[in-house]
């Protein structure tokens, strides 16, 4: 077992911030939030209803970002948006020069993904958030390998994702400055 | 945003993934091949028994060449995280494997088959044989992309996986391989062989209606 007797409420506008130590459970309950795996006891709901009964309302409100950004190797950045783009449920909202610009891979993409960096593979993943802003953001450490600039881009994301009454599950240990105010804290320790 | 366009999109973007590892497609060709080619010079000069042997030999080595294949059919998606956002993809999971199954066809069998009709000469097999060669392998080998397939969700992720991938796939694949070396060694004797074909046939129906839900269970089994 992981945890138990965790139990928490997060609204529209809001960032729950995920810390705790190596192993303490922040990937798995992120992976349970995003449907991908089920907890053994207890529920995710959301407006009220177990997230189970109506699996594709829920598939189609979020956007996960695990430790695997989903950026193909084999593919360039232009082909992974659009791809993305194809398995989305809504229409994008921005088009992928656009995004790209916003995630500074403009002048990359076409550049397959296996000669970019990890941080710019991050950057991809981002891209797809900036295309497809559904209402809940799960992120699993979205700011590992980033650096200063991309950080500040993730901060930002997240700042105009919070203005739109979206909201967010991220774990990272790094404090969110950009929107902290709506960010909540939920700490894991082992002993829960 | 239709579930028509993103099965489109699981497929192209399979040839471009694909198309960009050529390696790893050409290497069960030439592994057919080595076998195909090598086959002749062992059995030695004998052309009846050459010829006897031929059908089952092309049989064994375009199974054992697809085996080859499968471990590919999930692995690197599964390694950079793009097998989780496929799974939480809002469409039809099935389908959009389905679609998987069916690149795996184009792209590595269907190759397959052409380089195994063109090696039919160096075993002096006749053209009625040749054409029921390549019915049955037309019939049988969507068996191998689609119950591949499932045994490729099922085993992914794990070290040595093509390994054990192998042995959990050949038990399976052995009544096709019975049905396709039978229906050509049946027309080599002049003998019927629409028996063979209608169980190849409904061999290839039944995995295509059960395989791609099998799949997406055991990839949802895997990422949990």
């Amino acid at each position: 077992m992981v945890f138990r007797r965790l139990n928490f409420d997060i609204h529209a506008g809001e960032i729950l911030q995920v810390t705790g130590g190596n192993g303490s459970g922040k990937t798995s309950l992120l992976r349970i939030l995003s449907g991908l795996a089920r907890p053994t006891a207890g529920s995710v709901e959301w407006n009220g209803a177990d997230i189970e009964n109506d699996r594709a309302a829920w598939q189609s409100s979020i956007s996960y970002l695990g430790h695997l950004n989903g950026a193909t190797a084999a593919l360039s950045p232009r082909e992974n948006l659009s791809y993305a783009a194809a398995l989305a449920s809504q229409p994008s909202a921005t088009n992928i020069d656009e995004a790209l610009k916003r995630v500074g891979l403009a002048h990359l993409a076409d550049t397959p993904a296996a000669r970019l960096s990890a941080g710019q593979r991050q950057r991809i993943a981002l891209a797809r958030l900036v295309r497809h802003p559904t209402p809940i953001w799960i992120l699993d450490e979205p700011l590992t390998a980033l650096d200063g600039s991309a950080k500040r881009l993730v901060e930002d994301l997240l700042a105009e994702h919070i203005a739109r009454r979206g909201l967010a599950v991220v774990s990272t240990h790094q404090s969110l400055t950009t929107a902290s105010h709506a960010v909540r804290q939920l700490e894991l320790n082992p002993s829960q | 945003m239709s579930t028509f366009s993103a099965a489109r999109a699981v497929l192209l973007r399979e040839f471009l993934r694909l198309g960009r590892k050529r390696g790893q497609l050409v290497q069960p060709l030439l592994f057919f091949l080595l076998v195909a080619v090598l086959f002749p010079f062992a059995v030695g000069t004998d052309a009846t028994l050459i010829n006897r042997l031929g059908p089952a030999v092309v049989w064994v080595a375009v199974l054992l060449a697809t085996t080859l294949s499968l471990d590919e059919i999930f692995r690197s998606d599964f390694d950079d995280g793009s097998l989780e956002q496929l799974v939480l993809s809002v469409y039809p999971l099935p389908l959009l494997v389905a679609m998987k199954s069916l690149a795996h066809w184009l792209t590595s069998i269907a190759p397959l088959i052409l380089l195994a009709l063109a090696t039919t000469l160096l075993f002096d097999i006749d053209q009625t044989q040749r054409e029921n060669l390549a019915t049955s392998l037309l019939l049988g080998t969507p068996v191998f992309s689609l119950v591949g397939a499932v045994g490729s969700a099922l085993t992914v992720g794990l070290r040595g996986s093509a390994m054990l991938l192998a042995l959990i796939m050949l038990p399976l694949y052995i009544p096709i391989l019975i049905f396709g070396a039978a229906a050509v060694a049946n027309a080599g004797l002049g003998l019927p062989t629409s028996a063979e074909h209608y169980f190849l046939a409904g061999l290839a129906l039944m995995s295509l209606t059960l395989a791609p839900f099998a799949t997406a269970a055991a990839l949802r089994a895997r990422l949990g």
